[in-house]
C-alpha cells in the first residue's frame, strides 16, 4: 500500500527547481530522500505539506490528491532540521499542542503525553521549557511533538545535522528503534549519504529536480546507476573504455592496452562505457596472483588513514584509488614502488 | 593615563547633570510662590500645584491627550501588526517602497506634515473632527508600532509557525497561540512608543487639533505665548513623572537601550 | 478519509488583505495632504478662497527663494542647523565613548538619562532653558562670576540661544547613533593596535575614531534633519525674531494664512530633508556592499 505519491511535481522560483518529479512511499516504509544541497530536497517537503503550492503535478496522501487541502488539514508529522519547538511552552505544552487542536480530553492527553516521553526517554522533564534542554534532547522532543498526533506520514528535514558526530551516531541508533516502535511511513530528508544508508528501508537519490535512482541501501551503494550517483556516494574509480568482445557470460572492455573482463552481457560490442569500481574493492599486492583482471602499477601517492592506507596508483595512464586494509602484517608500499592491482570481475559495474 | 579616563568620565558626569537640569528646574519652580518664571524659584508653595490641578481646562486636555493617544496607539498597534506580517512574512513587489513609506512621517519635518493636513482637511474629510486628529496621529505613531512589531516578528522563526499548521492549527489558532505570544515584547514596546509619541506630539495636534480637541502639549503651547507662569511647571511635573515611569517600565521589560535604537 | 478544504486564500490576496488599512491611512492621511499641498504651491493666494486656483504659478517658490525675509529664513536655517549639528557631535562624543566602558546597570542608566529630552515635552523643557539664560539668569550669573564675559549673553531671539536649545532637545539621537557604532568597533582592533605599541591617545586617533566615522556621518546627517525640521524649541527660543524656514512654515497659518506660499516653504523644507535621507540611504548602503 502506498502512503504519500507525488506525480510529476514541478515547481520553479526563479529557476526550476523541481522538475517532474516522481516519488511514491510505501506504508510503514522509511524512505530516505538524498541529495546534494540546494537540489530541492525541503522543497518537496514544503509541497508534501502543503507550505508550497507545485506548478504542475500531484500530491496524494493515502490515494487522496491533497493539493488544494491546506497544512494544517493534512495529517503529516514534521521535523525542522532547527526543531522548531514552541519557546513558550514547555515540553509537555509542545507534546499536547496538536492533541488540544484535535479536541483530545485532558485525561487522554495526559497519558498519552507520558507515553512519547517513555518512548524518547525523557521521563520527569515534562515541565522543562526547551531551553533548558540539550540539543539532542530537544530533538527528540520535536520528534515526539510530531509523532503524538498519530500522523499517517511523518517528515524530517534534515533532523540530526545541528547535533555532534557523537550525538549523531546515538540518535542514528534512537531514530530506527522508534521507528520500529510506531512504524510510521517516514520521509527523511538528508544530505548525508551514511545516514541515508544506515537508517533507511529505500533510499531516493534527488538530482537535477528529478529522483534519480530509487532502490536499497545496498544496491544504492554497490551499484549507483550514474556518474552522478556514484561520485556523489563516496569517492569511486571510474574509468571508461570501448567494449572489445561480448560473450556468454563474460564481456570484455578494453581500456587503453587494459583489457577489463566484467560479468555484465548485455552490452554491445565497440560501444563506449563508463565502468565503475569501489576503491576498498582493490587489491594491492606484489606479485602477479591470478591472469584476469590483474594490472602492473606504480604508487604515485600513499596516505595512512587508521585502519587503512589509501593509494594513489597509476596504471598505464590511469590514475585509481586503492583503500587497502592493514595490520601490522600488511606490507606498506611508498611512492615509486611497483606493484600489482587485482579487482574481481563482479566488483565492476557498467554506469548509465 | 588614568587621568585621562577621568576627565572623560567627569565631562561624561556633567554632561549627564546638564541633560537633567530642566527637569530639575521644571520640579523647582513649581513650588514658586511668585506668579513669572524665575530660576532659582522665589519663596515655597504648593499653591501652583493647586492652581493646575484645579484647572478645568489643563485637567480636560489631558484628558483628551490621553484618549487620542490611546486611541491613536491601539489603531496603530491593529493595522501595524497586520502590516508587519506582510513585509516580514512575505516578499512581493513594491515591499521596500511600502517600507520606506511607513517610517517616511518620523523622518519628515513635523510642520509640513501639520501644514498638509491642516490643508487637506480644511477641503476633504469634513474638516478638523477628532477622528481627523487621531487619524493625524496615527501617522506618526504607526512608524513606532511597525518598526518593533517588524524586529520581533523577524525573530520568530518561520519554522515555529509551520510547526503548527502542520500540526493541525489553521492560520488564526496559529497566529493566535504561537506567534502572538512570541512578538508580546514587540507589541508592549511599539505600543507603549507609540502612546508617548502621540501624547508628546505638539506640532501635528497644533495645526489640526481644533479647539474643542486641545490637547495638552498645544495647552501648554498656548500658556508659553500668552501666560506663562509656574502653574504650567507644576503640571509638567506630573506628566514628567509619568513618562519616566513608563521609560522605567521599558527599561524593566526590555533594556532601554536596545529598543532605543529602533 | 478527509474532506478535502476549499480552495485556499493566495499569497497575494493575503498580502492586500493585511496590508489593505496601512496603505489607506497612508494614502489618506500623509501621501494625500503632502500631494495636496504639493499642488496649491503652484497657485495664488486669495484672501477670500484661500486658493485662486485660475494660473499655475512658480511666484511662491521664487519667493522662497528671492525675498529677503524668506531668504534668511532658508539661510538661518542652514546656519543654525550645521553649528548646532557640529557642537552637538562635539559635545556627545565623548558621552558615546563613555557609555561603551560602562556595564550593564550603569549603561541602563545612564540611557534613560540620556534619554530624557526625547521622552519630555520639548516646550516644556526648551521653556526651562529659557528661564536659565535669561540675562539675569543664573547661567550668565555664573559666567560673569568667574569673569569669562562682563556683560550678560543674550539667548532669547538669537542664533546662540536657538543653537543651544536645538543642541539639548537633539543630543539624545546624536548620542545614541555615535554609541551604537563605538560599540560595533571589533575590541580586537583595539588590542592589536595596544600590542603595536600604540598608546591610548594613539589608539584613539589612529583606531577608533576613523572607525566611527560612518556612525559621526549618520548621526550629524540625523541631527541636522532633526534641527532643520525642528519647530518648537527654537520658536521658544527664538520667537520669530530667528528667522526659520519651519517657524515660518507655521506663521503662514498662524498669522498670514496663505496656504500656497506656506506649501511652497514646506515643500522645500520636505525636500532638504528628502535629499538628506536619500544621503543617508546611499550612504549606509555603500558601506553594506563595501563590506569593511
Ligand atoms: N522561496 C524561495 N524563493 C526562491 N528560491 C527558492 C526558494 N526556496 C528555495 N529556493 C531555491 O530552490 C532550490 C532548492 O532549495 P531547497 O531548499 O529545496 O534545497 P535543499 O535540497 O533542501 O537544500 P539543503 O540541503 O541545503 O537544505 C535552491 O536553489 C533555492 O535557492
Ligand atoms: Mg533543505
Amino acid at each position: 500500500m502506498v502512503t504519500v505519491q507525488l506525480e510529476n511535481i514541478k515547481k520553479s522560483f526563479t529557476e526550476p527547481v523541481l522538475k517532474g518529479l516522481n516519488l511514491s512511499v510505501k506504508s510503514e516504509e522509511f524512505m530516505s530522500l538524498l541529495g546534494p544541497s540546494g537540489c530541492g530536497k525541503t522543497t518537496t517537503l514544503n509541497i508534501i505539506c502543503g507550505f508550497l503550492k507545485p506548478d504542475e503535478g500531484n500530491v496524494y496522501v493515502n490515494d487522496v490528491v491533497v493539493n488544494n487541502l491546506a497544512p494544517h488539514k493534512r495529517d503529516i508529522g514534521l521535523v525542522f532540521q532547527n526543531y522548531a519547538l514552541f519557546p513558550h511552552m514547555t515540553v509537555k505544552g509542545n507534546l499536547a499542542f496538536g492533541l488540544k487542536l484535535r479536541k483530545v480530553n485532558k485525561k487522554e492527553i495526559e497519558k498519552m503525553v507520558q507515553e512519547a516521553m517513555e518512548l524518547i526517554k525523557l521521563e520527569g522533564k515534562e515541565d522543562r521549557y526547551p531551553r533548558e534542554l540539550s540539543g539532542g534532547q530537544q530533538q527528540r522532543v520535536a520528534l515526539a511533538r510530531a509523532l503524538i498526533v498519530k500522523p499517517q506520514v511523518l517528515l524530517l528535514d534534515e533532523p540530526l545535522s545541528n547535533l555532534d558526530a557523537k550525538l549523531r551516531r546515538e540518535m542514528r541508533i534512537e531514530l530506527r528503534r522508534i521507528h520500529k516502535e510506531v512504524a510510521t511511513t517516514t520521509i527523511y530528508v538528508t544530505h548525508d549519504q551514511v545516514e541515508a544508508l544506515s537508517l533507511s528501508d529505500r533510499v531516493a537519490i534527488m538530482h537535477n529536480g528529478e529522483i534519480e535512482q530509487i532502490g536499497s541501501p545496498t544496491e544504492i551503494y554497490q551499484r549507483p546507476k550514474t556518474d552522478f550517483i556514484a561520485d556523489f556516494m563516496g569517492e569511486q574509480n571510474i574509468i571508461s573504455g570501448k567494449v572489445a568482445s561480448v560473450a556468454e557470460k563474460e564481456t570484455v572492455v578494453s581500456v587503453g592496452d587494459l583489457l577489463i573482463h566484467i560479468p555484465d552481457s548485455s552490452l554491445e560490442k565497440g560501444k563506449e562505457v563508463h565502468l565503475a569500481f569501489r576503491k576498498e574493492n582493490v587489491r594491492v599486492n606484489k606479485k602477479k596472483l591470478s591472469n584476469v583482471n590483474v594490472f602492473k602499477a606504480q604508487v604515485i601517492y600513499h596516505a595512512f588513514v587508521g585502519k587503512y592506507v589509501q593509494y594513489l596508483l597509476s596504471l598505464d595512464n590511469i590514475r585509481i584509488l586503492a583503500d587497502v586494509q592493514v595490520d601490522f602484517a600488511t606490507q606498506i608500499y611508498k611512492e615509486g614502488d611497483h606493484v600489482f592491482v587485482e579487482l574481481r570481475s563482479e566488483d565492476f559495474w557498467v554506469l548509465q | 593615563m588614568k587621568i585621562k579616563l577621568d576627565l572623560l568620565k567627569w565631562y561624561s558626569l556633567i554632561r549627564f547633570v546638564v541633560t537633567l537640569l530642566p527637569l530639575i528646574i521644571i520640579f523647582l519652580s513649581a513650588f514658586s510662590e511668585a506668579s513669572f518664571l524665575s530660576f532659582p524659584p522665589k519663596g515655597f508653595s504648593l499653591k501652583w500645584f493647586v492652581v493646575a490641578l484645579t484647572d478645568k481646562s489643563i485637567l480636560r486636555s489631558i484628558q483628551t491627550s490621553l484618549l487620542l493617544a490611546a486611541v491613536a496607539s491601539m489603531l496603530s498597534l491593529l493595522i501595524g501588526t497586520l502590516a508587519s506580517y506582510a513585509l516580514v512574512r512575505y516578499r512581493f513587489p513594491g515591499r521596500n517602497i511600502i517600507d520606506s513609506f511607513i517610517t517616511a512621517p518620523l523622518t519628515l519635518p513635523m510642520v509640513g506634515l501639520g501644514l498638509g493636513l491642516l490643508f487637506f482637511f480644511s477641503s476633504f474629510l469634513g474638516g478638523l473632527s477628532f477622528i481627523n486628529l487621531v487619524f493625524g496621529h496615527v501617522i506618526i505613531t504607526l512608524p513606532y508600532v511597525v518598526r518593533n512589531i517588524s524586529i520581533s516578528l523577524a525573530a520568530v522563526d518561520k519554522s515555529l509557525e509551520q510547526s503548527a499548521m502542520i500540526l493541525g492549527a489553521g492560520p488564526i489558532t496559529t497566529f493566535y497561540k504561537v506567534t502572538l505570544p512570541l512578538i508580546k515584547p514587540g507589541l508592549i514596546s511599539g505600543t507603549l512608543m507609540a502612546f508617548i509619541a502621540s501624547f508628546n506630539n505638539t506640532t501635528i495636534s497644533l495645526f489640526v487639533a481644533s479647539p474643542e480637541n486641545l490637547t495638552f502639549p498645544v495647552k501648554i503651547f498656548y500658556f508659553i505665548e500668552f501666560f506663562p507662569d509656574p502653574r504650567m511647571f507644576a503640571i509638567s511635573s506630573f506628566v514628567i513623572i509619568a513618562s519616566l515611569a513608563i521609560m522605567l517600565a521599558l527599561d524593566r521589560i526590555f533594556g532601554l537601550y536596545k529598543i532605543a535604537l529602533r | 478519509m478527509k474532506k478535502l478544504g476549499p480552495f485556499r486564500l493566495s499569497n497575494s490576496a493575503k498580502i492586500i488583505v493585511l496590508l489593505l488599512l496601512a496603505v489607506l491611512v497612508y494614502a489618506l492621511f500623509f501621501l494625500g495632504p503632502l500631494l495636496w499641498m504639493f499642488y496649491n504651491s503652484f497657485f495664488r493666494w486669495d484672501p477670500l478662497r484661500l486658493v485662486d486656483r485660475s494660473v499655475v504659478t512658480m511666484e511662491n517658490y521664487l519667493k522662497v527663494f528671492t525675498h529677503p525675509l524668506y531668504q534668511t529664513g532658508v539661510i538661518n536655517s542652514f546656519i543654525v542647523s550645521t553649528a548646532a549639528t557640529l557642537l552637538s557631535l562635539v559635545f556627545n562624543f565623548p558621552v558615546a565613548y563613555y557609555m561603551t566602558k560602562l556595564k550593564s546597570q550603569a549603561r541602563a542608566i545612564t540611557t534613560m538619562i540620556i534619554l530624557t529630552p526625547m521622552m519630555t515635552l520639548s516646550l516644556v523643557t526648551s521653556y526651562a532653558w529659557l528661564t536659565l539664560l535669561t540675562p539675569g539668569g543664573l547661567v550668565n550669573q555664573f559666567l560673569m562670576s568667574i569673569g569669562i564675559i562682563s556683560e550678560p549673553i543674550i539667548f532669547w531671539g538669537t542664533r546662540i540661544g536657538v543653537i543651544l536649545v536645538l543642541v539639548y532637545s537633539f543630543s539624545p539621537h546624536m548620542t545614541l547613533v555615535l554609541n551604537a557604532s563605538l560599540e560595533n568597533i571589533d575590541p580586537n582592533y583595539i588590542k592589536a593596535a595596544q600590542i603595536l605599541g600604540a598608546n591610548r591617545f594613539q589608539t584613539f586617533y589612529k583606531v577608533i575614531l576613523p572607525m566611527s566615522v560612518p556612525g559621526i556621518v549618520a548621526g550629524s546627517i540625523l541631527t541636522f534633519t532633526m534641527c532643520i525640521s525642528s519647530f518648537l524649541s527654537p520658536y521658544v527660543m527664538g520667537g520669530r525674531v530667528v528667522k526659520l524656514m519651519a517657524v515660518q512654515v507655521f506663521d503662514f497659518i498662524s498669522v498670514q494664512l496663505n496656504f500656497p506660499l506656506g506649501s511652497a516653504m514646506a515643500i522645500v523644507l520636505l525636500s532638504v530633508v528628502l535629499l538628506m535621507v536619500y544621503v543617508i540611504r546611499s550612504l549606509a548602503e555603500k558601506k553594506f556592499r563595501g563590506g569593511t
